[in-house]
């Protein structure tokens, strides 16, 4: 396989096996982690906005998600030895609402974001409403996501961000919410922040609400 | 001809002629729904429903009564609870059980075959999903206790029979006692990659299998097509242009136009002909928004095949099916569970003016109708369709007498060659010498055959 375009250019074209071919060789002339790491999140970059004009589509992200995953699985040892320019750009925790198991959409938010540099607490599916004030309590996420696809768990979500609010919590933390029965009319109209139509979207609308004050 | 029967076959000679692009006297409106009248009865959980068809029946009962406009309606009654314990599936998240009791039954999602297997799937789809899946999908029917096993496929079967029977009973009584005729006949259809993705490989798997095993994936739907298509057949009474074969379709929204006319179209468009050509109509539900595959959609059979969007933009779909074939939806679940009567009566009325020159179109809720929707938005829906259908539909007044149709009618009652899993002919010297009539005995065992192609179907959806 040949590696002689960028990083970012692999990564962007979906070439997944080129990729950690040519993250492999950076890695063992001694380049800095961190550097490589700016280099695969800058193809990311690249798929979002391929997704955007519409040469990509989520099949493309699902895979770019799992490349993601396993550059990491590569790279992951050696930003632990690195000791700067790795911070985390924000803290979200994400779930999916109660009474409802899908998670197809909120793996992928979850994977976009982890690629994106946020640290992502993942609270799995069917998550009542007070495992998310807790999570809030113990952890200070800067967003907490939620997700949905039945339309009768519309319900549900907006249970769970009346009850963010009943517990105190609500002005410490943005809501993010998407999902196919959404649109942002219903996010404004059950309590969220925000609504993310798609999981670049969600991305881009984590950094907006965190502003410039990641953790 | 009692006064149900004339109207349920008004009501299925609306829907055939807007099906086949056909003028006729107003826009039909149908719908097919899970456990959606549940909620109204205030009686019963969907855990009650789940598990007991006469209770979901029950629900139905108090929701026809209620409004009884539908000129085409599929309750699916899946009442597959006791179904789920005695094998031990996990198809389902089972309300009650996994779930909450009020809670819909959801999919998990799990995955039931390693990508290196696609070997042995394309050599004998059937014997796979019998010996692989079946067993991985159901715990206790792939349990190593041969007494387990025995008895979990015991059940199964007395439960499909029961099941089965129950499920006809229940048309019946949709059409003689509420005058609402089904609109689907059969087992649902799948393209093989979303029968892939959803019933066999995860749906994360089957999605990154488009881009990590393309040449097996391919090779894979093209070995699923008999498989899918006889099973799918094999419980359709006959062939025929109603009530119609029902087509979900899930992966192809998250596909680019380039992965989709390698992966999904060839044996989507292969199947449209083949069943077209036999001469039955498919109702495809297009899931989520498919505008990227609006361009390749107008070559499906003309006149021959329903197309229900989601979110799939309307004016778009006209602009690029109209005239060619149907499109049913128009009514956001949304809408009914969030909306006020007047918004749901704007919109239909919004959507029966896009249409107004076109007959190729049934007013239908975007998805399944949802259980949260509310009694006073589903009656303004209706309410609109009865007051200003007319509008559309072509405007056109059927003559008396055109496109009429008989009962809960079948179409053409031709016959057609019934799927089987063994056919006689490998059979046929287990048997030795044949004494009698041997016809009668190949007709039973061909006869059970398709039964049980059928039930082994049913148990893998």
């Amino acid at each position: 396989m040949s590696t002689g375009g960028s990083l970012g250019a692999s990564i962007s074209d979906l070439q997944e096996q080129t990729a950690l071919d040519q993250i492999r060789a950076r890695i063992d002339r001694g380049d800095d982690p961190v550097a490589i790491l700016s280099e695969c999140r800058q193809g990311l970059d690249e798929i979002g906005k391929k997704y955007e004009t519409g040469e990509y589509f989520i099949a493309d992200l699902v895979y770019a998600a799992s490349i993601f995953k396993s550059i990491m699985e590569v790279l992951a040892p050696e930003l632990r030895k690195a000791t700067t320019g790795n911070e985390k750009a924000g803290r979200v925790a994400i779930a999916t609402v109660k009474d409802d198991i899908h998670d197809i959409g909120k793996n992928l938010v979850a994977s976009m974001l982890d690629a994106a540099g946020f640290e992502v607490i993942d609270l799995g599916v069917d998550v009542p409403a007070e495992a998310i004030c807790k999570c809030i309590s113990e952890h200070q996420p800067d967003v907490v996501a939620l997700s949905c696809l039945l339309t009768s768990t519309v319900d549900s979500m907006e249970a769970t961000i009346a009850e963010i609010s009943r517990s105190a919590s609500r002005g410490k933390v943005k809501i993010l919410v998407g999902g196919v029965p959404l649109s942002p009319e219903t996010a404004v109209a059950i309590g969220a922040d925000a609504y993310g139509e798609s999981a670049t979207e969600a991305v881009v609308k984590c950094k907006e609400l965190i502003g410039g004050s990641p953790r | 001809m009692n006064d149900k029967s004339q109207i349920v076959a008004e009501k299925i000679a609306r829907l055939k002629a807007a099906i086949s692009l056909e003028p006729h006297d107003r826009v039909p409106v149908a719908a097919m729904a899970d456990f959606w009248p549940v909620r109204l009865t205030e009686k019963y959980t969907m855990q009650d429903a789940f598990y007991n068809m006469d209770i979901a029946a029950e629900c139905y009962r108090k929701a026809f009564g209620q409004w009884d406009d539908w000129d085409g309606f599929n309750p699916l009654l899946q009442s597959i609870g006791p179904l789920m314990d005695a094998t031990g599936s996990r198809r389902y998240n089972v309300p009650g059980r996994d779930l909450s009791p009020n809670a819909e039954f959801q999919h998990p999602d799990p995955s039931l075959m390693d990508a290196s297997e696609y070997p042995e799937l394309i050599q004998n789809p059937m014997k796979f999903h019998a010996e692989k899946v079946i067993p991985r999908l159901c715990t206790r029917i792939g349990s190593e206790d041969p007494f387990i096993r025995s008895i979990a496929w015991t059940k199964a079967a007395l439960f499909f029979s029961q099941y089965m029977a129950k499920a006809r009973n229940y048309a019946g009584v949709w059409a003689n006692e509420y005058g609402i005729p089904p609109v689907f006949q059969g087992q649902t259809l799948y393209v093989p990659i979303d029968w892939l993705a959803d019933k066999v490989r995860g749906f994360h798997n089957g999605l990154l299998d488009i881009k990590q095993h393309p040449e097996e994936l391919q090779a894979a739907c093209e070995a699923l097509v008999p498989f899918i298509t006889d099973a799918c057949l094999a419980s359709a009474p006959s062939t025929g242009e109603y009530p119609l074969i029902f087509n979900p379709q899930h992966v192809s929204p998250f596909l680019s136009p380039k992965d989709y006319q390698k992966i999904y179209w060839p044996t989507f468009k292969k199947m449209m002909d083949d069943l077209t050509q036999r001469g039955y109509k498919v109702w495809i539900f297009f899931e989520h928004n498919q505008e990227q595959h609006l361009d390749c959609l107008q070559e499906l059979p003309k006149g021959k095949v329903v197309a229900q969007f989601e979110s799939t933009d309307f004016v778009k779909a006209k602009k690029a099916l109209g005239g060619k074939i149907c499109i049913a939806g128009g009514m956001p679940a949304m809408l009914l569970t969030r909306g006020t009567p007047e918004e749901v009566r704007q919109h239909t009325l919004s959507m029966l003016k896009l249409f107004e020159d076109e007959p190729g179109f049934i007013m239908s809720c975007s998805t399944v109708m949802p259980s949260t929707a509310k009694p006073e938005n589903v009656t303004a829906w209706l309410e609109t369709m009865r007051e200003h259908g007319r509008l559309a539909g072509g405007a056109k007044r059927q003559t008396e007498g055109q496109n009429s149709d008989s009962g809960a009618a079948r179409g053409q009652a031709t016959t057609h060659e019934r799927g089987v899993i063994t056919t006689w002919e490998t059979v046929r010297s287990q048997f030795g010498k044949i004494q009698g009539d041997e016809q009668i005995i190949k007709e039973n065992w061909e006869s059970l055959e398709t039964l049980s192609l059928t039930f082994l179907y049913w148990m893998l959806r």
